[in-house]
């Protein structure tokens, strides 16, 4: 057993000795007085030694346990194997590796006390120096390193680094963390048989041990667990995702989404601040125990370019506050620029092409021409044509040449968008080189229709589960499917009309089964739409639904898959960023600190017609952006993993059953030995109460 | 005898006015060297007439009752008992337990009781012509003055009574021992003692010894009240008297255990005392030793 407080007991075994002493000290005096004989008083006390000695025994010995017993429920006793290591701290060579969790869960703090704190003074204890002992420390963030490469005697410069971890804003690398133990732990050779010892300290958090395993260590090896986790998770709240979505194709607005964890056992109401691009928004939800709550707010979007900031939560009282905020970026691209490929005269109203660009640039008109809206004929089409084209548009182009088509496919290749209206038979030819070469797996192959058959009054079938861009009209999208008839176009070659029909690329069909719109994306990123009517010969301009659906429609081409411009932490960061500077023209800076550069904020690197922005481990949360003579080229947000806002932590026997893989392991939780000292005091005060009530019947049974 | 009452201290002779009708006697036959007021063991002819036996030839024919031969023909001879003296022997337990005078102030050791009562026993048995002797016993047979009636005589037991000492020593039966084989005289022996001594056995052994002579023993167990009860308080350091070293104890604790050691004690004296044919009066040295004189006396008388 050993206590919590050892001073106290010592003091309970002196205050045990002090009735001796008090009796001692105050016992009387004797009277001396004549007897005419001793004969009878040594017979009595005899006689009374027989008993009441042993009285005098048992109630002197009952009364010095109480005390004991008293001084060692006040001095915190500890029992049981619990509140022993596993690792002896015995004379005897050894190698011993302590994985020490610097991950953001480990500044969580129950009570006044952050468990990395509390971390920290375990691994200390470990990297004592003990002849014969050999150890290493091993930071586990989501890269982990060791302190040294190999096991040292260097003692003191472990614990000098131990002093200086603190809880980083990544995750933990446990398998990397694990194999890089099982590399310290590694025998040097066959005579090598040094015992072998493996002490983790961390929270184990549920969702960062769920998959580990101890498989890959040496065998014999002891591992000794040490949780600085309470028993019980405590109160989080956190923001594990933000992002800013451009709505409109002319990027005028953002969909300001946010996710916010409640990691709680009580529902609590959300409120927060999101300040974007210099103004600042709020807002407020109420979110349910134990769930993820997305809280949406559109907001205004005035610039173009790139726009970044963050979201936070106000008046969050939590258990960790790293969560409590999150950076994000967004680029609004603005007005996109488009490039329609038609031979239909400009003049030429209404025709199909002229309906289009009336869709894509409803403001557009020929007396007041924009620079974001060209026509291009066929015959001139290049390469230059194309440089500042955001989507190409087609429309009644005639049979491409394969240098045409080489030149589409090598724009859908490099991300770009293409929106093909396929109104004419050699549409269908088009259509299917470009998708060949561009690498679009389309579901069905467009064909010709069958001679001598016109395709007029095609209706849109109706959706059970509306796509975008239909999706957009809500619950009116059955009254518009109504109204619109659609003609001209193409027929289709299905692989099977079941792969057709579950195939989300097919965003809707006409009601002869035919498609009426494809969207496909190329592996890179690039995505082709195919309206297949001849919208002229349609009705649809004149309903009013060919402006909202191009413009979603739009949207959704020009949106990027690259993502969110969101990077976790401790990751590596890999950026490519489209730019003619060459890269060392180009400067890396963290939003509201000082300018680095270097290696400090990554290395930018030239890769043909762009830079690569590539950094090995970012260290801590914020918006990082690349400039290009103070023109912000690039932005990225850097944030902690959502993963660890939740604290919920694996039951010890989890830990000790599945992950052991036949090794001996122990796991000592901090709050199982709290728990034991809560529970082993109260035995002790029972104890006292048994003694003073032992007493008390041994003075009746004899008669005192 | 005025001589011998202005000398001892222990002779108050104003208290012993009102006992000087009163005779120390004897239930038993004594044998005495003169005629006293005692019946005699030896059958003489002067004493008075207890019973005939047949006339053998050769007998003293004054002794024959010649009326009877001629009322009946047949010669027999009459039979007397002469009254003759008491020889008494005063036996002083010379212990050193004698010398417990208790706790309460005025009250004197059981020693200066026991001389006070064999003074006035001298005293008493000296005013009927009886022989007194004293015998103070310690380790061994400390003073013996045998038994004597004359004026001078008592003065010397009344004078050795007064010097009488303690020793240290917890036996009894040497002395005891030696005085039976001093005693030559059957008659009484007084023992004044509080039979506080380690060979109870051999005591009551000797004591038998003197009943098997003839001679009437009669104990007077003398006990100090302080005795029978230890004193009140929490600690005390009792001293023995008898070289029986010191003992630290709490008279509380003990009190009851005591108490009933003592009564045991003293009960088995009085039942030993009885085995060995001999009398027992327990005397409690809380009592005058006049009323004590008193009460034995008259119980003596019958």
């Amino acid at each position: 057993m050993t206590f919590a407080v050892p001073w106290i007991f010592a003091l309970g075994i002196a205050a045990a000795t002090a009735p001796v002493i008090i009796h001692w000290l105050t016992r009387p005096r004797p009277v001396r007085m004549p007897l005419s004989t001793l004969r009878f008083v040594r017979e009595a006390i005899r006689q009374r030694s027989a008993g009441q000695r042993l009285r005098d025994f048992i109630i002197l010995g009952l009364r010095t346990l109480a005390i004991l017993l008293l001084a060692a429920a006040f001095a915190g006793p500890r029992w049981g194997e619990r509140d022993r290591s596993l690792i002896a701290e015995d004379a005897g060579d050894a190698v011993r590796v302590v994985v020490l969790d610097v991950s953001q869960s480990m500044a969580a703090a129950d009570g006044n006390v952050p468990a990395m704190q509390r971390a920290r003074s375990i691994a200390d204890r470990y990297l004592q120096y003990r002849r014969g002992l050999r150890t290493n420390l091993i930071v586990a963030g989501s890269q982990p390193r060791a302190v040294f490469n190999n096991p040292s005697t260097n003692f003191e410069a472990l614990r000098e680094e131990l002093a200086r971890t603190e809880a980083l804003p990544q995750r933990m690398g446990v398998d990397e963390a694990l194999e890089l133990a099982a590399r310290q732990l590694a025998q040097i050779d066959e005579q090598d048989d040094r015992r072998r010892e493996l002490i983790v300290i961390s929270d184990f958090q549920r969702t960062g041990w769920g998959g580990a395993t101890f498989a890959g260590l040496p065998a014999e090896t002891q591992i000794q667990l040490e949780s600085v986790a309470p028993a019980e998770a405590p109160a989080n709240m956190a923001i594990l995702k933000a992002t800013c979505r451009p709505l409109g194709a002319r990027h005028d607005r953002l969909q300001l989404e946010v996710v916010v964890g409640n990691y709680s056992s009580t529902g609590r109401t959300a409120t927060l601040e999101a300040e974007i691009g210099g103004g600042v928004f709020r807002l407020s939800a109420a979110c349910p125990p134990q769930e993820l709550t997305t809280l949406t707010r559109e907001i205004p979007a005035e610039l173009a370019g790139w726009v970044w900031g963050e979201v936070r939560l106000v008046e969050a009282d939590d258990a960790l506050a790293a969560d409590n905020t999150r950076p994000l970026v967004v680029e609004l691209r603005g007005e996109p620029v488009y490039v329609l490929i038609s031979r239909e005269p400009e003049h030429l109203r209404p025709s199909s092409s002229h309906i289009l660009a009336c869709a894509l640039v409803p403001q557009w008109s020929p007396d007041s021409p924009t620079d974001r809206f060209s026509r291009v004929e066929p015959s001139k089409l290049d390469n230059q044509s194309l440089t500042e084209a955001d989507l190409i548009a087609v429309d009644r182009c005639g049979k491409l040449s394969p240098e045409h088509i080489g030149l589409l496919a090598r724009q859908l290749q490099r991300g770009r968008s293409l929106l093909y209206v396929a109104s004419e038979s050699i549409d269908a030819a088009n259509i299917d080189l470009i998708a060949q070469e561009a690498g679009i797996e389309l579901p069905l192959r467009f064909a010709p229709p069958p001679a001598g058959t016109i395709r007029t009054d095609l209706r849109l079938a109706s959706m059970s589960n509306p796509q975008p861009p239909l999706a957009a009209f809500g619950d009116s999208l059955p009254s518009v499917i109504d109204q619109l008839r659609f003609a001209g176009g193409l027929t289709a070659n299905q692989r099977s009309p079941t792969a057709a029909q579950l195939d989300d690329t097919i965003r809707a069909t006409f009601t002869d089964g035919t498609p009426a719109l494809v969207v496909a994306r190329s592996r890179t990123g690039g995505a082709m739409a195919i309206l297949n009517a001849d919208l002229a010969a349609s009705n649809i301009w004149k309903t009013g639904a060919l402006v909202p659906l191009i413009e979603e429609l739009v949207q959704e081409l020009l949106s990027s898959e690259t993502g969110d411009g969101v990077f976790l932490s401790g990751e590596p960061l890999v950026a490519r960023i489209v730019t003619t500077t060459p890269a060392q023209s180009l400067r890396i800076v963290q939003d509201d600190a000082e300018p680095e550069t270097g290696e400090a904020l990554g290395q930018l690197v030239d890769d043909a017609d762009a830079a690569v922005w590539q950094w090995e481990s970012p260290t801590a949360a914020g918006v990082y952006r690349v400039l290009e003579n103070d023109e912000t080229i690039f932005a990225a947000a850097v944030a902690i993993p959502a993963a660890e806002s939740d604290l919920a932590t694996l039951p010890p026997d989890v830990i000790r059953d599945r992950l052991a893989a036949g090794h001996e392991i122990r796991f000592t939780s901090r709050d199982a030995a709290t728990h034991h000292e809560q529970d082993t005091w109260k035995w002790f005060a029972v104890g006292v109460v048994l003694c003073m009530l032992t007493e008390l019947g041994t003075l009746l049974l004899f008669r005192t | 005898m005025t001589t011998v009452a202005q000398s001892s201290r222990f002779l108050e002779m104003r208290a012993l006015a009102g006992l000087a009708h009163m005779r120390f006697t004897t239930r038993h036959r004594v044998e005495g060297s003169y005629s006293g007021r005692h019946q005699s063991r030896q059958q003489g002819g002067a004493g008075e007439f207890v019973d005939y036996r047949e006339y053998s030839g050769g007998e003293d024919l004054r002794r024959l009752d010649w009326k009877l031969l001629a009322r009946t023909g047949k010669a027999f001879v009459r039979l007397h008992q002469e009254e003759t003296n008491l020889v008494c022997t005063l036996a002083i337990d010379g212990t050193g337990s004698m010398d417990f005078a208790g706790n309460t102030p005025g009250r004197g050791s059981k020693l200066q009781y026991a001389q006070y009562l064999a003074t006035s026993l001298a005293y008493v048995i000296s005013l009927g012509q009886d022989q007194v002797g004293l015998a103070v016993l310690g380790k061994k047979l400390a003073e013996h003055l045998p038994p004597g009636s004359t004026a001078v005589h008592v003065a010397r037991v009344m004078e050795q009574l007064e010097q009488v000492t303690t020793e240290p020593v917890t036996r009894l039966a040497p002395a005891l021992r030696e005085l039976f084989e001093r005693t030559t005289r059957r008659g009484v022996l007084l023992l004044l003692s509080d039979f506080l001594m380690d060979d109870l056995d051999e005591t009551f052994a000797a004591l038998r010894l003197f009943r098997h002579r003839g001679l009437e023993v009669v104990a007077l167990h003398l006990i100090h009240p302080d005795e029978e009860t230890l004193p009140r308080g929490t600690s005390f350091r009792f001293v023995g008297l008898e070289d029986e070293g010191e003992l630290n104890c709490s008279p509380s604790e003990i009190c009851d255990q005591y108490q009933q050691r003592f009564a045991a004690h003293t009960a088995m004296v009085r039942q030993m005392t009885l085995a060995a044919g001999c009398d027992y009066r327990r005397v409690s040295t809380a009592n005058p030793y006049l009323t004590t004189l008193g009460g034995f006396l008259v119980d003596r008388a019958g």
